[in-house]
């Protein structure tokens, strides 16, 4: 691999956004871009009491998120592979699951304000999986206040996320099923989904090799 | 424990082999397991090489686990399996106990039951002693509890997996090239 690619791996929480994001920044011998939920003061707060603590919240992450989407454009984009585990987009989407409506309009203006220039990935990983997997996963990766997350806001932000990459056409998608494959820990799915990230180059593309084998 | 059908249970696989290209019969049985109805995969670990246990004399095991999360019983879950075991050419009536098998499927642990039947003992009974099994659930669920023995970690702990060996990713290397 000697083009330098900016990729962004996306999904709800507990999907495998990070440890795939690390995985492929090794492989790829690229910089990575990781977002920082465990810096921001209010998420702890937001899960005990979300309605109370929702816009603080949705605010720090898009301040945090800004800074850390500039500090990509400054450096030279097309010298390294980046990997990312977040979309800029990502940040409206949640705000839009959290905030009242008179929140999401102050959100709103805050956003415009910040002239905000969204950067284009080459590629957009979207892995996607049941509730209760995410639930699984989430009750054994040990973060304490994810464990508050209720079934219920999961499947909020899974339809959140699937209506969002129905319409996505911003940047080149492969869509994976992460329900038939381990990618993180087990070497031949994740060998698959390398070749095949390496590979696309444009259009909307579904990975769900398991399937397609037992066919 | 009565199971309840309409609850998605975790489950923990121990899959094996050492015929036929072991590495390739694992890997044929962790999309079988992914394509099992009524369950989803969660985690399906690396490969692991290891020695066979037992007096035959026989070629190397590979091993790994998975973690499924199933909507069927217990008893239907082992079922499946020995379905997936038949379709992929296990003939359970040749073969020696302890001896060469082209795969094998168990039920190490769901959710927190334990069940204590002829035919199906739930957590497996060899899980605290199989270094092939307890270090690949290490990898992918370190906390995952085994009903009256403690953490798959804590499990873990005393085990000698020198004689492991993690099957390296072979694909990795030729296409950063």
């Amino acid at each position: 691999m000697t083009e330098s690619r900016y990729i962004v791996i996306e999904g709800s929480i507990g999907v495998g956004k990070t440890s795939l994001a690390r995985r492929l920044a090794e492989s790829l011998d690229s910089e990575l871009l990781l977002e920082q939920a465990e810096a921001n003061p209010f998420l702890e707060r937001f899960y005990r009491n979300p309605r109370e603590a929702a816009l603080p919240t949705q605010l720090f992450f898009l301040f945090q998120r800004v800074r850390q989407v500039e500090a990509l454009r400054q450096v030279d984009i097309f010298s390294d592979t980046h990997i990312a585990d977040f979309l800029m987009e990502k940040d409206r989407l949640f705000a839009q699951i959290n905030l009242d409506h008179q929140e999401l309009d102050l959100y709103d203006q805050v956003f415009r304000s910040m002239d905000i220039t969204l950067p284009e990935p080459d590629l957009v990983v979207y892995l996607q999986a049941p509730v209760d997997t995410l639930l699984f996963r989430i009750a054994h990766r040990g973060i304490d206040y994810e464990k508050r997350i209720s079934r219920h806001y999961l499947e909020r932000l899974n339809e959140a996320y699937a209506r969002f990459f129905h319409d996505y056409d911003s940047a080149p998608l492969l869509i994976v099923n992460a329900t038939t494959i381990d990618p993180i820990h087990n070497d031949e799915h994740y060998n698959v989904l390398l070749e095949e990230i390496c590979r696309i180059q444009s259009g909307r593309h579904f990975f769900n090799p398991i399937v397609s084998a037992m066919a | 424990m009565v199971s309840l059908p309409e609850l998605w249970i975790p489950a923990g696989i121990g899959i094996g082999s050492n015929q036929d290209d072991p590495v390739e019969q694992v890997s044929v049985a962790l999309r079988a397991l992914a394509g099992l109805p009524d369950t989803h995969l969660i985690y399906a670990s690396s490969l692991y090489r290891n020695p066979p246990m037992g007096p035959v004399a026989q070629s190397d095991y590979v091993n790994a686990v998975a973690i499924l999360l199933t909507r069927k019983s217990a008893r239907e879950l082992l079922l499946g399996l020995q379905a997936l075991e038949l379709a992929q050419g296990r003939r359970r009536d040749t073969e020696l106990h302890w001896g060469p098998r082209r795969i094998d499927l168990d039920i190490l642990t769901y959710g927190r039951q334990v069940i204590d039947d002829p035919d199906l003992i739930i957590p497996h009974p060899g899980i605290s002693l199989r270094n092939f099994v307890l270090l690949p659930l290490l990898e992918i669920c370190p906390d995952l509890p085994i009903p009256g023995q403690g953490t798959v970690s804590r499990l873990a702990a005393g085990l000698d997996g020198t004689k492991l060996e993690k099957i390296p990713t072979s694909m990795q290397d030729s296409i950063q090239d």
